[in-house]
């Protein structure tokens, strides 16, 4: 883990080495996972909402694509998106 | 976490699924809103019976004739109701129970809607002329069939007219009843009949 960067310039990148971990917890009608994010290392929230219609229940721990959402203004970031752009694979229960 | 390889697409699936936590509400009300309007459709279509099962008409059905045509009846009508449910299938989708939406399981479900609502689609077609076909069709058997009653049919002759039809017993002591192809029902005196003669047809 790094010192959170601010100064990182907003750009929507992946790096398969990323391996962060997140802590689960239901919030309402979604599922939050808090953590830190792997590029700019600032904390990070992801929420995965449960909707109506669904694509039916999945058990156990499934692939998905999160991306960072820590809420700074990263350099360079477009309108409506503070964050580092970054985006990466992540295992999870859901 | 497994090796996947992510593009940027992953991502904008991803930034679709996490904007439908805004829409919750929406989204289930006016999925809600659909499946009402669709089952109004649905009990609507069951008002097709009544054209079959008129008074008029179903009463001059008898014997096997109204064991045919009744089933008939049920299976266009179920074919119009699997018709109108596929069509509603297509429409609107399956309201499943609500499951986490990650931007994978969203791209995975949008592709099978569409792969289902298009066979949904396919199958309404075939339900709607299936039903509307059988339906016409008992209509037509349910006149042909009506229209050759068996029973005792015989031209009443009164002197100031001469009536057709299925002879019956009158209400009223010493009366008889003809009733016509047209459904008008007369009861005639046995007084006033001249001549009664048995007829093949009127």
């Amino acid at each position: 883990m790094g010192v959170a960067d601010t100064e990182n310039a907003w750009a929507e990148v992946t790096d398969s080495k990323w391996k962060p971990t997140f802590e689960r917890s239901i919030v309402g009608l979604t599922v939050r996972f808090t953590g830190t994010c792997p590029r700019c290392q600032h904390p990070t929230v992801f929420d995965v909402p449960k909707v109506i219609p669904g694509s039916g229940t999945v058990r156990g721990a499934e692939e998905f694509t999160m991306y960072c959402q820590c809420g700074h203004p990263h350099k360079d970031h477009p309108d409506g998106d503070n964050s580092c752009g970054a985006y990466w694979s992540y295992e999870g229960d859901l | 976490m497994s090796p996947r390889g992510l593009a940027i697409d992953d991502k904008r699936w991803a930034q679709r699924a996490n904007a439908l936590q805004y829409q919750e509400l929406e989204l289930v009300r006016r999925t809600a809103e659909q499946w009402r309007t669709g089952m109004a459709a649905l009990t609507a279509l069951l008002s097709v019976t009544s054209i079959i099962a008129a008074p008029g008409l179903a009463d001059r059905v008898t014997g096997a004739w109204r064991t045919a045509i009744g089933l008939l009846v049920l299976a266009g009508l179920l074919a119009l109701l699997f018709g109108t449910w596929q069509a509603m299938r297509a429409a609107f989708g399956h309201p499943d129970a609500a499951t986490t939406m990650t931007g994978e399981r969203l791209r995975t479900w949008e592709s099978q809607q569409a792969q289902t609502a298009a066979q949904a689609l396919a199958r309404a077609r075939t339900g709607a002329l299936t039903g509307m076909t059988l339906l016409i069709a008992t209509a037509g058997i349910t006149f042909l069939a009506a229209s050759s009653v068996s029973g005792p049919m015989a031209r009443v002759d009164t002197g100031n007219a001469v009536y057709c039809g299925k002879l019956g017993k009158g209400d009223g002591a010493a009366t008889i009843t003809v009733s016509g192809r047209d459904g008008t029902i007369r009861t005639i005196p046995l007084a006033s009949v001249r001549s009664l003669d048995p007829a093949a047809t009127c």
